[in-house]
């Protein structure tokens, strides 16, 4: 114990000889650290939110296809759907989306039934009247709308209409809501020009979970110009959206992590002839090959920990106290709104500790092994060379 | 008998075109507390010699025992620990660690052992006390004059208390002042008890009364005692 | 060794603090309840993440084939798209009837 310290205390000693290379190799590990670390503690905590609040989604939506796309779907179908054993319910559901000249942003519109329930992520009431909508924060902050202020939407017919806004949805939600503006149903059918008869996708609810898969098949059965989306296969898209294979963001960070190898290996492959001059002297003066291995390990490790641990911590505060900023650019994409959503700071484990395997491990190897070469030949030969 | 070595060889690059034979049968004996010159012009081997005999490297044929007990086959964690309990070197560029400072390099043989820092320190100052260096302990080892160098290395030498110190071309880097200190250092521990090893070409090392035994090497062999 | 007394302190306190963080996210209370009645009420499938397109604001209900307008091998159109893997097709996406006589349990 007291000897591992003390060779800690050497090598501590000969870190700060070199005081300067060592603090811009840190900053630099900590900094690739920080940036991979933001991107899977972001791409977690939305996958997380997703399959969270995304587990209260329809069990079935049934979509009409037809010459490969989605067309709106006859409401009779929803009959024929009820009468299959084991359905509770079937919703026709009218929603689109609604392009804004003005702002240049997309919305979601959405027809409510007007359900009585209060719902507690919004403020105000859901539209009772055919000409009161509510709407995402989103859409409020393009709009400087608030409640009671009227919205001008322009239907099907090229009319403007105005909507006044009863309720608003809190920006706890709007990583659910914020491009949402909800109409009443029979309103939005107005809007656009949508015909009684029809809807845009059936929302289905199954007495008994086990049987979604068997009710799917049956409804592609009896109406073959469906598809059904199962409430699995929408998690299912969640959990893949974010995954690893996830294009730009791992791209970009991904050419950072191979400059810093680049940086790392040079560092510490290249064994210079100082440091194998003086692991000759410490040989000769008696210190065992794995004592000299004992050094290059402590000073692998006192890098690559120090670094691990602020670019984690970096990583942490920047996804979930400042919200991503550096990130956000690259998520928005073309949005014209973006969700400004606070995040739960939910972490995987494993994924940082496959962070710290993947980064700590190869840095400690590429310290040693050149070391190891060194230290393993006699001491006078390493001295006369 | 201290150290004995019997019919050493030493070659480097073994099987290679630049195949060089540094140590060539040589066998020799050396007593308790003798003062022992290998003299020679460079390139004769002492350097060779001297590393075989202080464990810093292993013969290719032959054997060396200390004590009694063979150590030349031993596995290199031995060797080590060898190195550490029973030689004190003094090299010819000194080899300090030069950002540390004089303390840090005279504990280094020290840093691998089960002692404790408090015991080492006290070890370290009462070294360097004796070699005039108190007050240069927490000073660089670069920031240091080439006398001050030598007597780091010396202390460094002897913070193990070792038997026998092996001192290569230690006079090679200082002018004729320093040399006499040096040699006055040196008569100091021979009368402490301790073995000495000296690789020179400096007469003023060899012909000192100090020394009792000259031994002369040239090619990788010895010619024999000089002056006994 | 005061070096390495300190050296390993900052380490243990680094080695809390990214545990405090840990364990601070795990304890938070990230507000299901209400998010869930948002979701069954409004009948919601998906983030309002992207809105530039219909494949990217609703990713679980786009068709299979907007993402990939001409030809699977295009390059994607928005940004965001790249984010967003390709459907597993195959998978579990479609279900399929190998016979149309296949009697249904």
């Amino acid at each position: 114990m007291t000897r591992q310290l003390k060779i800690l205390e050497h090598t501590l000693a000969s870190l700060l000889r070199r005081k300067a290379k060592n603090l811009s190799l840190l900053v630099v590990y900590a900094f690739t650290i920080a940036t991979l670390g933001s991107v899977l503690f972001l791409t977690h905590a939305l996958k997380t939110e997703a399959s969270d609040s995304l587990a209260a989604a329809p069990e079935l939506v049934v979509q009409r296809l037809a010459a490969g796309r989605n067309e709106l779907i006859p409401v009779a179908y929803a009959e024929r759907i009820r009468a299959l054993p084991g359905v509770e319910k079937v919703t026709p559901r009218v929603w689109g989306y609604y392009y804004d000249a003005l702002v240049k942003a997309n919305f979601t519109l959405m027809g409510t039934a007007g359900e009585a329930e209060q719902i507690e992520l919004l403020e105000g009431h859901l539209p009772s009247n055919p000409d009161e909508c509510a709407v995402g924060s989103g859409v409020a902050a393009i709009f400087g709308a608030e409640i009671g202020d009227r919205l001008v939407l322009i239907d099907s017919h090229e009319q403007n209409r105005l909507y006044k806004i009863s309720g608003l949805f809190s920006t706890a939600s709007s990583l659910l809501t914020n491009d949402l503006i909800l109409l009443p149903e029979t309103t939005l059918r107005e809007f656009f020009a949508i015909d009684e008869q029809r809807a845009t996708d059936l929302a289905v609810e199954i007495y008994n979970q086990r049987e979604v898969k068997t009710l799917a098949k049956k409804i592609r059965f009896h109406l073959p110009d469906t598809r059904p989306i199962t409430r699995s296969e929408i998690l299912h898209t969640y959990t893949t959206i974010f995954n690893w294979r996830s294009g730009m963001m791992l791209a970009v960070t991904l050419a950072a992590l191979i400059a810093f190898c680049i940086l790392a290996w040079d560092k510490a492959t290249g064994i210079s002839s100082e440091e194998k001059r003086e692991i000759g002297i410490l040989k000769a003066l008696g210190w065992e090959t794995a004592d000299v291995l004992a050094i290059k390990f402590w000073e692998g490790l006192a890098i690559s920990l120090t670094a691990f641990l602020l670019g984690i911590v970096a990583a942490w505060l920047h996804v979930f106290v400042l919200g991503a900023p550096a990130l956000v650019p690259i998520l928005k994409g073309w949005s014209v709104i973006f969700p400004d959503f606070p995040l739960t700071a939910r972490v995987d484990l494993l994924q940082l500790l496959t962070l710290a395997f993947l980064t700590i491990v190869p840095y400690l190897a590429c310290t040693l092994i050149p070391a190891w070469k060194t230290a393993v030949t006699d001491p006078e030969q390493v001295m006369r060379n | 008998m201290l150290i004995k070595a019997e019919k050493l060889c030493k070659i480097y690059n073994r099987h290679q075109p630049d195949e060089m034979n540094a140590v060539n049968d040589v066998s020799l004996e050396i007593e308790r507390n003798e003062v022992v010159a290998i003299t020679g012009p460079s390139g004769s081997g002492k350097t060779s010699l001297l590393s075989l005999l202080g464990c810093m490297s292993r013969p290719t044929s032959g054997r060396v025992q200390l004590a009694g007990r063979t150590v030349s086959q031993l596995p290199e964690s031995f060797l080590a620990a060898i190195r550490r309990e029973h030689f004190g070197f003094i090299f010819q560029h000194f080899n300090l660690i030069r950002e540390i400072s004089v303390i840090e390099n005279v504990l280094l043989p020290l840093v691998p052992t089960g002692i404790p820092m408090s015991q080492m320190k006290l070890r370290g100052d009462k070294v360097l006390a004796q070699l005039a260096l108190g007050d240069k302990a927490k000073v660089k080892a670069n920031r240091l004059s080439g006398g001050e160098q030598q007597r780091v290395a010396i202390a460094r030498a002897l913070i193990a208390e070792p038997q026998v110190i092996i001192a290569d071309e230690p006079t090679a880097h200082l002018d004729s002042r320093l040399a006499t200190e040096l040699l006055d250092i040196l008569t100091v521990l021979h009368e402490a008890g301790k073995t000495i090893l000296i690789a020179t070409h400096d007469p003023y090392v060899y012909e000192h009364p100090l020394i009792s035994r000259v031994l002369s090497m040239s090619d990788g062999t010895l010619r024999g005692a000089v002056r006994s | 060794m005061i070096r390495s007394r300190l050296f390993l302190g900052l380490i243990g306190c680094g080695v809390l603090l990214c545990f405090a963080l840990l364990s601070y996210g795990q304890l938070q209370d990230p507000d299901l309840h209400g998010k869930r009645q948002l979701v069954k009420l409004l009948g919601l499938t998906d983030l309002a993440l992207f809105s530039e397109a219909r494949y990217t604001r609703h990713p679980s209900q786009a068709d299979l084939f907007s993402a990939f307008q001409d030809y699977p091998a295009a390059f994607e159109h928005f940004p965001s798209g790249s984010l967003i893997a390709p459907a597993p097709v195959g998978l579990n996406r479609w279900i399929s009837i190998h016979d149309p006589n296949e009697r249904l349990p």
